[in-house]
């Protein structure tokens, strides 16, 4: 038996030299729980996939019109899904399902470049930042854009509302954070400290006092500012540039996916990384956290997706 | 056991696919494509700021980042792993859909293809070897005529022995488009005129130049009659031979000794001078006059002057004192004949109250530590180091280390009255975006950080062996006496701006460190040679040429050396700002002294680089301010002035003529010219026109360009 094992050994070993790797999965670049927190659908190249939690196995697939899928977002009254992207370079919209049917709605968008990110004004409005540099107001019920704010001048990565429905923080790769009047858009500021492309946004869940969003950019930095005043309260720069970040339910630790596959636990009022985990091969790019266990799930590189929590250890993969 | 049996099944099944080395290579494969259509150059991609949010490094310089922005930026939108052929990067050059770059692969282009394959295979950073070097043929190459095709080619040598033709994937461009013809498909380069012409040849960030030759001429010439007086005019006719190039005569000895004067001391020679060197007939009186000239404090005034403009020295507008004593450091040396390795090494170490140590100035001459790096490659090496700030030199071999680790050399610098080395200073690397690492450019990284590494650059930058510090200065000082460097612009020496004469800048190199790396010797060198020499009248056959020295190029006169010859034929002495009347506009102390005579003359602007012979500017206003300007007409006859002088003295209309000429042009004028003033003086009646007359010849005489060049 022992001879057998060692001669087919030296078959595979023989072999080795022409054996490659299957071809790599598309990265998985959006990942969201379900409102009922007991599942996670992430969103890639080849569409969107159901998983359940925490085992994070695969479930259903649905197929999507676009070419690349930037973002997954659930409407407000969890009855809606936003698939956001497009075709790079030629065209941005959203494909709204119904929840939790899947049931395929509408397209709504018409951006002429792929959508990056959605935040929902209430359970039918929502707005869409695009690589085409702007970003647009739609209704659900009517599928023309009622507002367009123009300024960045160059594609728009991120946006994020603030809990008083009435100011919208943009980012994008012009490098600067921006400030909206969202019932008009009235630029009210642009905040200009970030040196690289800014990838990411988050609003700090409302923990009292001024609101607060951090900003996650190329230039290694996360930077945490009190939008309604225009000030740049903290910044922290990291060994890797964060793609995507999560607050936790407390208010002062965010998580940041990064480059280097690696997730960063921060605490936001020392500005220090309190936890460093090893993550994944390749890049992360998005996180969600689990606001019930306190779980966070990342997507990345190959199709990769996992589970962490802030204890330290991967679960699952 | 199981999974082995699971391994060999599937391998039976054919799951397993190509051999390894056969998948496509990123680096050795798809970087040289998007190199060869151009995605990565300085137009598009590869600009500072790239294109469309897509930046690539210049010329594939840093395959990391490239891969990151094609496959992993902007979640990985430009790369589809699921419809590859949907790809941004396959959609964009293939123009299936609008692109700023336009039109740039077929789809069954062999680059398209391979694009297309390596997303199939998963768009990894797969690199199967390492890239040695690359040997671009023919590196020089000599044809009889023109219209005869040269076959280009690049191969590449990588780390595992195995060597690959790479022609197809490099770029192969004609420094001149209107003189060589270059077919992209074939490599086929056809030269369109005679010459020499240089060829850039890139393959990934490896680059060469390709040098062709083509006579000038059908017929031979025979240059063995041409006086030889050292290597410099062997070097000079070897090459003026292998293009078959006339030589113009020796020049008149008026045209040299005004020349060398000029070119040795910034003045004009003196009228009693000039005749008693025309009178002598002694067959070494040139070697004797130039031995004369290089002792004299003229000469000292002169080349401080010169110096003092390759240093920049300007003046701080709060510090004058700063400025004084620098110049006055530099005036010692030149006098003193100290070698410039030792003035280098000086003013690199140089510390200390900037009032009282001239040397100190030399870091307050930029701001700040990158500032430096520049000045510092660009003075002592010839080098351009600034281009490989953003991104690593597209023609050179510099990196964005090399850059930033000479600025760490100065970020210590405290550069303020005193000067002194902080314990502490870092410059900051745009790629790494941390400390940059202290480095000797090109060479290696100094591992100790409390170290003031300017010893270790001033002892790198000397040595006997450096191969840029001796071409830089004698390349300049070449175009100083030339009037166009071997290399030209001056500062930017690299492999791909070759020499026009390589042997020639080479042997100067060591003959100046021969002799103790001493300007004089040097100057006394190619002054002594018959190349300098010769007339800058053209014969049949060299009219063209502007560069390969078969006759003198004229050169106009600087700035100051402009305004003061016009003093010094005028009698009357100018005034630049509040210095005291007389002084010379070379040895203004500031460079910069608020002068709009100097300013029209075309004097170096503050922010000029002030390199080239060929740099000096005023143009057209120049013109015009010599032409109608009160810099000459306000002063012809002013009383205390040299002609007004003529006329107290009663000297004969046609003396007077000759006295000047002599003055301005060392010589007395002859045949038509002659003849024509003299008529002209034979055509007016009363003293007052007769001295009218004489006005309008000496303003004719300092407007005319043979007296504004030499």
């Amino acid at each position: 038996m022992n001879s057998l094992k060692r001669i087919l050994c030296s078959c595979v070993i023989a072999l080795l030299p022409f054996v490659v790797a299957q071809s790599a999965e598309p990265p998985i670049t959006s990942v969201v729980f379900t409102p009922d927190h007991h599942s996670v659908l992430a969103g890639s190249q080849a569409g969107v996939a159901l998983y359940s939690w925490p085992e994070l196995e695969l479930k259903k697939q649905f197929e999507v019109e676009m070419l690349n899928v930037h973002l997954l977002s659930f409407s407000p009254d969890a009855k809606h899904l936003a698939i956001a992207g497009g075709n790079p370079a030629e065209i941005g919209y959203v494909e709204v399902f119904e929840w939790p049917t899947m049931k395929s709605l509408k397209r709504i968008g018409n951006h002429e470049d792929s959508v990056s990110d959605v935040c929902w004004l209430d359970p039918s409005v929502f707005m869409t930042a695009s690589l085409d540099k702007s970003i647009k107001t739609w209704s659900l019920t009517d599928k023309s854009s009622s507002r367009e704010f123009l300024g960045h001048s160059k594609s728009v990565t991120a946006i994020c509302l603030l809990k008083d429905g009435k100011t919208l923080v943009s980012a994008g790769i012009d490098q600067s954070v921006r400030v909206w009047k969202a019932s008009t858009g009235e630029l009210i500021r642009t905040l200009n400290q970030h040196t690289g492309r800014i990838n990411a946004l988050a609003l700090r869940p409302p923990v009292g006092g001024l609101p607060m969003v951090a900003s996650a950019a190329s230039d290694r930095s996360i930077r945490f500012w009190q939008p309604t005043i225009g000030r740049m309260v903290r910044y922290i720069r990291l060994e890797s540039e964060a793609l995507s970040l999560g607050w936790l339910s407390d208010g002062e630790h965010i998580v940041a996916a990064c480059s280097d596959g690696k997730l960063r636990i921060i605490d936001t009022v020392e500005v220090q990384v309190l936890k460093e985990l090893g993550g994944i091969e390749g890049w992360a790019y998005s996180i969600d956290v689990n606001p019930f266990d306190g779980a966070f799930v990342i997507g990345g590189t190959n199709g990769q997706l996992k589970r962490f929590t802030s204890g330290g250890l991967p679960e699952s993969d | 056991m199981k999974q082995i049996v699971t391994l060999l099944i599937a391998l039976a099944c054919g799951v397993v696919q190509s051999p390894a080395s056969d998948r496509v290579d990123f680096v050795n494969d798809v970087m040289p494509v998007l190199t060869k259509v151009g995605c990565n150059t300085g137009a598009c991609h590869g600009s500072a700021a790239g294109r469309g949010n897509f930046k690539l490094s210049l010329y594939g310089g840093n395959p990391q980042a490239d891969y990151e922005a094609i496959v992993r930026e902007i979640s990985g939108r430009r790369i589809n792993l699921q419809k590859p052929e949907e790809s941004l990067i396959i959609l964009k050059p293939t123009f299936a859909i609008d692109h700023g770059g336009k039109f740039l692969l077929d789809d069954d282009d062999d680059g398209t293809q391979l694009l297309l394959r390596w997303i199939q295979e998963g768009a990894e950073k797969v690199t199967h070897r390492e890239l040695e070097r690359v040997e671009f043929t023919p590196r020089t190459y000599f044809i009889e005529k023109t219209d005869v095709d040269v076959q280009l080619r690049a191969e590449a040598f990588y780390a595992d022995g195995s060597s690959q033709d790479v022609t197809p994937w490099t770029v192969f461009s004609a420094e001149d488009s209107s003189a060589v013809r270059i077919d992209k498909d074939s490599a086929v380069a056809t030269p369109l005129r005679g010459g020499r012409h240089i060829i850039t040849a890139r393959y990934l960030d490896s680059v060469a130049p390709i040098e062709i030759v083509i006579p000038l001429s059908d017929k031979p010439v025979d240059l063995a009659g041409q006086p030889r007086r050292n290597f410099i005019d062997d070097e000079v006719l070897s090459r003026l031979a292998t293009l078959r190039l006339p030589v113009s005569p020796q020049a008149d000895d008026s045209t040299f000794i005004r020349r060398v004067s000029l070119d040795l001391t910034g003045r004009l020679p003196e009228a009693d001078k000039v005749m008693a060197y025309l009178a002598n007939q002694d067959q070494n009186k040139n070697g004797e006059l130039i031995d004369e000239l290089v002792q004299t404090d003229a000469f000292n005034e002169y080349w401080s002057y010169k110096l003092a403009k390759w240093l920049r020295m300007g003046k701080d507008p709060n510090d004058e004192n700063g400025i004084a004593t620098y110049r006055l450091w530099l005036s010692n040396q030149i006098e003193k004949g100290v070698g410039y390795n030792e003035i280098a090494r000086t003013l690199i170490l140089a510390t200390g109250d900037t009032h009282n140590i001239g040397p100190a100035n030399f870091y307050r001459t930029v701001d700040g530590p990158r500032e430096q790096a520049e000045f510092v490659s660009e003075l002592f090496m010839g080098s351009r180091l600034r281009c490989a700030n953003c991104h690593n030199h597209p023609l050179d071999k510099w990196t964005q280390d090399d850059y930033h680790g000479l600025a760490s050399i100065f970020s210590k610098i405290e550069n303020a009255q005193i000067v002194r080395v902080r314990a502490s200073g870092d410059v900051i690397h745009p790629r790494t975006r941390e400390p940059a690492v202290a480095r000797i450019p090109g060479e290696y990284y100094l591992k100790d950080k409390t170290q003031d590494g300017r010893e270790d650059l001033a002892e790198w930058l000397t040595a006997e062996d450096n191969p840029y510090f001796a071409k830089a200065i004698v390349n300049r000082l070449w175009s100083s006496l030339m009037g166009r460097g071997l290399v030209e612009p001056v500062d930017d020496m690299r492999d791909t701006n070759p020499a026009t004469h390589p042997k020639l800048l080479n042997r100067l190199a060591e003959d100046f460190a021969a002799s103790g790396y001493r300007l004089r010797p040097m100057l006394k060198r190619i002054a002594t040679s018959a190349t300098y020499a010769r007339s800058s009248n053209t014969v049949p056959g060299n009219a063209e040429d502007d560069r390969y020295y078969s006759h003198a190029l004229r050169r106009p006169l600087e700035a100051e050396v402009l305004a003061d010859g016009i003093s010094y034929v005028l009698n009357v002495p100018a005034q630049y700002g509040g210095k005291a009347p007389g002084q010379r506009a070379v040895t203004l102390v500031d460079l910069y002294t608020p002068s709009r005579t100097l300013d029209i003359l075309g004097r170096c602007g503050r922010e000029e680089s002030c390199e080239s012979e060929t740099s000096i500017s005023g143009g057209l206003t120049r013109n015009l301010h010599l032409l109608n300007g009160e810099l000459i007409n306000a002063r012809i006859s002013r009383e205390e002035g040299r002609l007004a002088r003529f006329f107290d003295a009663d000297t004969a209309p046609m003396d007077i003529i000759d006295e000047l000429y002599l003055v301005a042009l060392s010589r007395k004028p002859v045949g038509a010219t002659r003849r024509f003033w003299r008529e002209q003086l034979a055509n007016v009646e009363s003293v007052e026109q007769q001295q009218g007359l004489l006005e309008d010849f000496l303003w004719s005489l300092l407007a005319s360009s043979k007296f504004n060049s030499k």
